[in-house]
């Protein structure tokens, strides 16, 4: 199935990889008098940690969740404390946006709808100045309170909701432990694209985005691509 | 030089990574400062594997939700998504599904973009 192979082949590229930064350390690391074995160590861990995070795919998800979730209860972890000082902002916002997207979605969302909002202050480009203020209220708020005045509407109960404490976590609510749709926590809720982008572009509410160089994760799984192109209404 | 984001790091690989680094410089086996290193060398590859080893080109449609766009990083949040990849089957999403994406401004190490001077 040609699923199967390009999964495969996912796991090729990520094993090359793994070799080449491994090889290119090397030797700075004998260098400075460590031990080749501890260099293999580290790369066997790394090789381990991928293989049981994603290559546990196709059908296997269900058997090893504690594989997946051992810091499922720790995620601040993860995100905050491990951060180095000086990271660009792009890579604090993909930090925020897949610290376990490896693991279950609720705390991750939780989180992230917070981050989204606390991060940035004052810092969004024109992008829309024409019709719409929401790019200012998108600074003070939580993404996707004001959009639903003008776009949505189909949840308006939510809408109230939305304005205190977790607005957008309130809409993923699938994921409340001992419900039916407890398993879907599993399955990584958050998908999530890290790429570049040769351009984005908008006509009113039209966007169009070209996009390259991308890792998508998607209901768990792993995908990559030299060249997205894509289109959305806002 | 030039395309080495540190963007790619919260993938997959990099959190097991990220992970492994953690282990092994709390354990006294390595200090912090390999652990930079090894990000460094880590995101020069990743950078290089698009170039080298990726040649598919998908396609997609969705609904957006929000947009921010800071310091040339664009952050994007789309309920669900329909994606189109060669040679594969379609991923589909539901719009209760949310797909965030990060995107820095790509750079062109040989030459300068010409899709920006576009008139």
């Amino acid at each position: 199935m040609s699923a199967q192979s390009s999964e495969n082949s996912v796991k090729k590229i990520y094993q090359t990889v793994i070799d080449e930064v491994i090889d290119n350390i090397r030797e700075a690391f004998l260098d400075e008098g460590h031990d080749d074995s501890l260099l293999q160590d580290l790369k066997q861990m790394w090789e381990n940690k991928l293989n049981s995070s994603r290559a546990v795919q196709n059908g296997d998800e269900h058997s090893e969740p504690s594989l997946r979730l051992p810091t499922h209860k720790e995620p601040p972890k993860g995100v905050g404390q491990e951060m180095k000082p000086g990271l660009d902002p792009a890579t604090r916002a993909a930090f925020q946006a897949l610290p376990h997207s490896l693991y279950s979605g609720q705390d991750v969302s939780l989180k992230l709808k917070k981050h989204l909002g606390a991060q940035v202050d004052g810092g969004v480009d024109g992008s829309s100045s024409d019709e719409d203020e929401d790019e200012t209220d998108l600074v003070g708020g939580i993404p996707g309170d004001e959009d639903d005045d003008d776009d949505k509407n189909d949840e308006p109960s939510e809408c109230e909701g939305k304005e205190d404490s977790d607005p957008l976590n309130s809409e993923d609510d699938l994921t409340e432990p001992g419900s039916p749709n407890s398993n879907v926590d599993l399955f990584d809720t958050e998908h999530v694209i890290v790429c570049q982008y040769d351009k984005i572009t908008r006509i009113k509410n039209k966007w169009k985005f070209h996009l390259k160089d991308g890792i998508m994760n998607i209901n768990g799984k792993d995908y990559l691509f030299s060249k997205a192109n894509g289109d959305a209404e806002w | 030089m030039g395309n080495e984001y540190e963007v790619y790091r919260t993938t997959t690989l990099g959190l097991a990574l990220q992970e492994t680094l953690d282990e092994f410089i709390q354990s006294n086996q390595i200090s912090d400062k390999w652990g930079k290193r090894m990000f460094q060398e880590y995101d020069k590859s990743i950078s290089k594997i698009f170039s080298s080893k990726v040649n598919n080109k998908i396609t997609f449609k969705s609904k957006l939700d929000t947009y921010r766009n800071c310091d040339n990083v664009w952050t994007l949040l789309f309920q669900g998504i329909e994606i189109t990849i060669q040679n594969s089957p379609a991923i589909k999403l539901e719009s209760n599904q949310n797909v965030k994406i990060v995107a820095c401004e790509a750079k062109s190490d040989k030459k300068s973009k010409n899709q920006n001077f576009d008139d």
